[in-house]
């Protein structure tokens, strides 16, 4: 390949998206999204302060749904799940965000209870909509999360899984796919 | 000719080739040669330019060269959190004995907490120990009796007297949250030999995470995945295995559905490094879920180990558990993993869960020698009739000392950042020797006087990196985790 490392911005540079815009879409496309604005932040914490450290709040409502923008910064405590995904520490200013991998991005992505529960309710989402039609189900569930239909492999590949997991399970890789974290 | 890909040169370099700023800066440029000319003339510049490892995206985490030949491979940190005393471990002070109930001559009438009371003897008695004769607390008998492989630096300084900003400084160089950890610098330098576990782990205290918790092994402003990844003998790693709701057979589903649909989406944008980087992840974070678990379980150690390092101690639910943790250190080294950060203590909780006996010093101080002392000295033993020792270091500290007196009033001390000891051992440490004193009642060092960035300047020569070499750039500085100091300590290195 003539550019291989796209020197000359042969194609768009690929760009993952933040940890906060993660979220923000999960909760778009599962259709809880809270958008309202304004107002105190809500917590990841169950403490703002004091010295027993920071337990995670493991119950979402509404107020959790909100962008997380939001969300009252701890400093120095690294937000569940998203956190993982280069959120700078509020410690000192950070002219630019680090773009890293790591396999913890991908197990808190593949296995918290947080995502597995933002993939029912996106199935249920679908459900409501799709009428217990399987080819509707992962035709809309593709529209959702990624803005297109599944090419033909895709179709048949993920109508075996809803078949025999359910449709929770293919929300629960789309969430995980490159093409929902990347832009373009 | 050499063809120059985009990837051999830095950011800054690419920009600087450009034509229009080739000219625009040449001025400039010409200038700073004249600067450094006569820098150089005046031996003000650095005998060595920065060096920056190279990472590969897809790899990070690939093992990379150090500056110079290296003593140590890896590391092991014994942080005890809340500052443990000094003169009730490692440094003797007789004169101490014979002052006791006096007044400190000129000292300090208030400090971190509150009024000054008067001098305090050590609250423990001291005897010779090993061949080198060094004298150590009867709080610690079983550390006490590997003094012979021991380099003790007497004459550690902190910038802060504060837990939490002198953890910082401590483990990051400085006293303010966002620096990345001594453990984040080490990996990104390094990488790791062993791919299958994380390269730097982070063994909090069965009692609870340190005063600076995360920041004591955060990435800082280096690439998030040379963080350290917290875990121990009790608390597994958070999300490691699937979610309760989601059956066996439909997380394999998922998995195999997941690499169908990356793999059609990779297709589509060939020679994406960052996505063929975040497939790897999967597949990194699937043997995660196999190594750690196992690595974690130590129903396999034999019944004679668990009796060495206390983890069968019925009596005594937390040096169990910490004695577990060291097992797990040891497990971790073995492995190949590069930084292993195990913690002795919890946040400040007025020293009940740490160090910091401000108030009841020997009561406190009794529960906590019993639950650190025979499993660390466990752990060095282990490691050393394994042969581990001979690649790596072992670092024995605390964020800072506390104060010849008793608070007024209380039988405790107080904070004292101007002397405290760190002890090493392992590769390429000299055995059975001092470095440096405190005065006479050890308040402040006065004798070859270090400070904490000497003893991570130490670290990472020993590693084979120079301290003033290894840097990242952020914010338009390049930051180093020794700021602008720094010293390596040779008297201790063998």
């Amino acid at each position: 390949m003539l550019d291989r490392d796209n020197q000359w911005l042969w194609r768009f540079v690929s760009r993952r998206l933040e940890g906060e815009a993660i979220r923000d879409s999960m909760l778009a496309v599962s259709g809880e999204l809270n958008l309202k604005t304004g107002g105190p932040g809500f917590d990841f914490f169950k403490s703002r302060g004091g010295l027993s450290g920071f337990p995670p709040v493991d119950d979402f409502g509404t107020e959790q749904m909100r962008r997380m923008i939001y969300s009252h910064r701890i400093r120095m405590e690294t937000v569940p799940v998203f956190g993982a995904f280069d959120c700078p520490d509020a410690g000192q200013a950070a002219p630019s965000r680090s773009q890293s991998t790591t396999a913890i991005q991908a197990l808190n992505l593949f296995n918290s209870s947080f995502v597995a529960d933002r993939a029912e309710q996106f199935a249920s989402r679908v459900k409501t909509v799709a009428a217990s039609d399987m080819d509707r189900e992962v035709a809309i569930a593709f529209e959702l999360a990624l803005g297109r239909a599944p090419t033909e492999i895709e179709r048949q590949a993920s109508r075996e899984v809803v078949d025999q997991h359910g449709l929770a399970t293919l929300c629960r890789v789309l969430f995980n796919s490159n093409e929902f974290l990347f832009l373009p | 000719m050499i063809e120059l890909t985009s990837d051999m040169m830095t950011h800054a370099g690419r920009h600087l080739l450009s034509r229009r700023n080739f000219f625009g800066q040449t001025g400039s440029a010409l200038s700073a040669v004249a600067l450094t000319q006569l820098l150089s003339q005046q031996q003000l510049l650095a005998s060595d330019p920065a060096v920056r490892p190279r990472i590969d995206p897809s790899n990070p985490h690939a093992p990379r060269k150090p500056h110079s030949v290296p003593r140590a491979k890896n590391v092991l940190v014994i942080f005890c959190a809340g500052a443990c005393s000094q003169l009730e471990t490692w440094d003797y002070k007789p004169e101490l004995i014979k002052q006791d109930g006096k007044p400190l001559p000129g000292g300090p009438a208030v400090t971190f907490q509150g009024p000054a009371g008067d001098l305090a003897r050590p609250q423990y008695t001291f005897r010779p120990r090993g061949e080198c004769g060094k004298m150590v607390s009867e709080m610690i008998p079983h550390l006490g009796a590997l003094v012979d492989d021991f380099a003790f630096v007497h004459t550690l300084t902190s910038k802060s007297n504060t837990h939490g900003p002198a953890e910082n400084f401590l483990s990051t160089g400085f006293v303010q949250d966002g620096f990345p950890s001594i453990g984040a610098w080490v990996t990104y330098a390094l990488g790791t030999e062993n791919l299958d576990l994380p390269a730097f782990v982070a063994i909090p205290d069965p009692r609870g995470v340190p005063q600076a918790s995360v920041n004591n092994w955060g990435p800082g402003f280096l690439p998030a995945v040379f963080q350290g990844t917290p875990f121990s003998a009790s608390q597994p790693i958070q999300n490691l295995l699937r979610p309760p709701s989601i059956s066996r057979e439909g997380d394999i589903a998922a998995r195999d559905l997941l690499r169908l649909i990356n793999g059609e989406h990779l297709k589509q944008n060939p020679g994406d490094s960052d996505l063929a980087a975040r497939i790897a992840s999967y597949e990194l974070a699937a043997k995660m879920q196999l190594s750690i678990p196992e690595i974690s379980d130590l129903s396999t150690e034999p019944q004679h180990i668990l009796k060495m390092y206390g983890a069968d101690d019925a009596e005594d639910e937390v040096k169990a558990g910490y004695a577990r943790n060291c097992i797990l250190a040891r497990r971790l080294i073995e492995k190949g993993v590069r930084f292993v950060q195990l913690f002795n203590g919890a946040y400040a909780s007025a020293g009940k869960l740490n160090w910091d006996g401000h108030q009841a010093l020997r009561e406190q101080y009794d529960i906590h020698g019993r639950i650190m002392d025979q499993p660390s000295a466990a752990l060095i033993r282990d490691l050393k009739q394994r042969g581990l020792l001979e690649d790596t270091l072992v670092v024995w500290c605390t964020e800072f000392g506390r104060m010849p007196m008793f608070q007024k009033g209380a039988k405790g001390r107080d904070h004292n950042p101007n002397g405290f000891t760190a002890v090493l051992t392992g590769a390429g440490v000299k055995r059975g020797v001092s470095y440096g004193a405190t005065d006479e009642l050890g308040f402040k060092a006065v004798e070859n006087v270090s400070s904490v960035h000497d003893l991570n300047a130490t670290i990472l020569h020993l590693l084979g990196l120079d301290h003033e070499r290894l840097t990242f750039r952020n914010n338009g500085i390049d930051r180093r985790l020794t700021d602008v100091h720094g010293h390596v300590i040779r008297e201790i290195l063998a």
